[in-house]
């Protein structure tokens, strides 16, 4: 579904990614965790096309990844990715006509389900209300791969709630292969199949998190203190 | 086409403020020139100012771009996008056009207003002949320029992004660009001084009846004048029209390929 074939990335001559090589199922939710500058945004970024390997290979879906894997994709991003002009119902369209797998219908569902109104501007939407617009976009399509980079990033419990709701009514479980980078693990840690830890651009390894809890006793949160202290 | 309908309107919606600015100068420059006109007692000046507003033109579809550019690489996510290269950008361009034409239609409407005012019409009696003919192979002119230009503003803004995470030149890019920009007009000046190019733009050259501005340098004065026939080479507008089409050609490659987030 998805596999990095000895991928290397390097930003001017700093490496981002070095030799990373794994594959990830269909139908899983992984967790992408690692500190600040471990390369878990430029891991995202590899599978959605938005960045290219130095060396090697990503493949998604059968298919070495270019631009147009966005087809396939969708990518949250943790920056501010608004248009400060647009009204919600503005990103709503504009996302319409150049994703052939938006729904409409899904859209408004979500809208309604995040308490937004498509009528306001985007400028005016509170930082929380941004996240969750960012989140309607992204649930709002049936790709088989959903990347979401900090979704949770400076949000308060409340939106973060809102979000894992969300990621729970509205992810597809049997087709839809999710990786969430971040930090806040409380909020996710039940939603989790597997994670990934990065450590200063380089592979640490993939665990099973129901093998993590029943074999070592460990929760994520647990599991993460101890890796990344060695 | 639904892709590309989308994309017009959101550079539409992206770009309304510019839009209403660019607006806003044009009739700034004409109350401007009004005023000036009324000091002075001299109505050429409202007619120089309006001229003026239109030859402008010239650089408001490459600014437009590369506005409409920068607030994309502010983010960079608008390239989170499973359409071409050139589909993007021929919609920035598209968008372009669209404004530069509504921009350029006041600025002639204004134009018209004055042109039927007695007072001025001295200065454009200069023209001869048919003014609106004249006027239309102006603005054909401006307009073909206008595009030319946005299309190396593209080629540019890619070259600049993709440099980003080059060693060295990374952190140079824009003395790299700079250097390539002279290098690109040093052999743009060589290949117009050959001799065999001069012939083939010779080759189809016509001449059309109409008043053409003449630009006349030498090493202490500069004058602009009014030649009585315009020269137009077929040959050069292919030639430029291929040489536009292989640069927008590169700058969707290096937008595709090579600008990273």
């Amino acid at each position: 579904m998805i596999e990095f074939q000895s991928v290397t990335k390097n930003y001017g001559g700093d490496e981002g990614l070095s030799n990373i090589n794994i594959s990830l199922e269909k139908g899983k939710i992984y967790g992408l965790l690692g500190p600040n500058g471990s390369g878990k945004s430029t891991t995202l970024k590899l599978i959605a096309g938005l960045a290219y390997p130095s060396k090697g290979k990503v493949i998604v879906n059968g298919k070495t990844v270019n631009r147009k894997i966005a087809s396939e994709v969708v990518y949250l991003t943790e920056v501010d990715m608004f248009y400060p002009s647009f009204k919600v119902k503005d990103m709503i369209s504009y996302y319409q006509t150049q994703f052939s797998d938006f729904s409409l219908n899904k859209a408004d569902e979500l809208l309604s389900f995040m308490n937004l109104e498509p009528e306001r501007k985007i400028k005016h939407l509170s930082k929380g209300n941004r996240g969750r617009l960012k989140l309607v976009l992204a649930l709002s399509r049936t790709a088989s791969v959903v990347l979401l980079d900090e979704p949770f990033s400076g949000l308060d419990p409340m939106v973060r709630d809102s979000i894992v709701k969300s990621l729970l009514s509205y992810i597809d479980f049997n087709n839809q292969t999710v990786i969430i980078a971040t930090h806040e693990i409380d909020e996710i840690e039940p939603l989790l199949d597997e994670v990934i830890a990065l450590r200063e651009g380089e592979f640490i390894g993939k665990f099973n998190v129901e093998d993590l809890r029943e074999k070592e006793g460990l929760s994520i949160i647990d599991w993460m203190k101890q890796t990344f202290k060695e | 086409m639904q892709a590309f309908k989308g994309l017009i309107i959101k550079e539409q919606k992206l770009m309304m403020n510019t839009f209403l600015s660019g607006i806003g100068l044009l009739i700034l420059a004409v109350i401007g020139g009004f005023g000036l006109t009324r000091y002075f007692n001299e109505p050429n000046i409202l007619a120089a100012v309006i001229f003026g507003v239109v030859f402008a033109h010239v650089f408001y579809l490459p600014l437009y771009v590369l506005m409409s550019l920068n607030i994309e690489a502010k983010t960079q996510t608008w390239l989170h996008n499973p359409n071409s290269g050139s589909l993007l950008f021929l919609a920035k361009l598209l968008s372009g056009l669209m404004s530069f034409c509504a921009s350029m239609l006041i600025s002639i409407g204004i134009l018209s207003i004055v042109i039927n005012q007695s007072q001025v019409m001295d200065f454009f009696q200069m023209f001869g002949g048919s003014l609106v003919f004249n006027l239309i192979l102006m603005l054909a002119g401006i307009t073909c320029l206008a595009v030319h230009l946005s299309i190396w503003v593209l080629f540019y803004w890619g070259l600049f992004h993709s440099l980003k995470n080059v060693p060295v030149i990374g952190k140079i890019r824009w003395l790299f660009l700079i250097a390539f920009w002279i290098v690109q007009m040093m052999v743009g000046n060589y290949f117009t001084q050959l001799g065999i190019y001069q012939s083939i733009i010779e080759f189809g050259t016509i001449e059309v009846q109409s008043k053409w501005f003449q630009f006349n340098t030498d090493q202490s004065s500069f004058a602009v004048g009014l030649s009585d026939t315009a020269q137009l080479s077929i040959t050069s507008g292919i030639i430029y029209l291929g040489l536009s089409a292989l640069v927008f050609f590169l700058a969707s490659w290096l937008l595709e390929k090579k600008v990273e987030v």
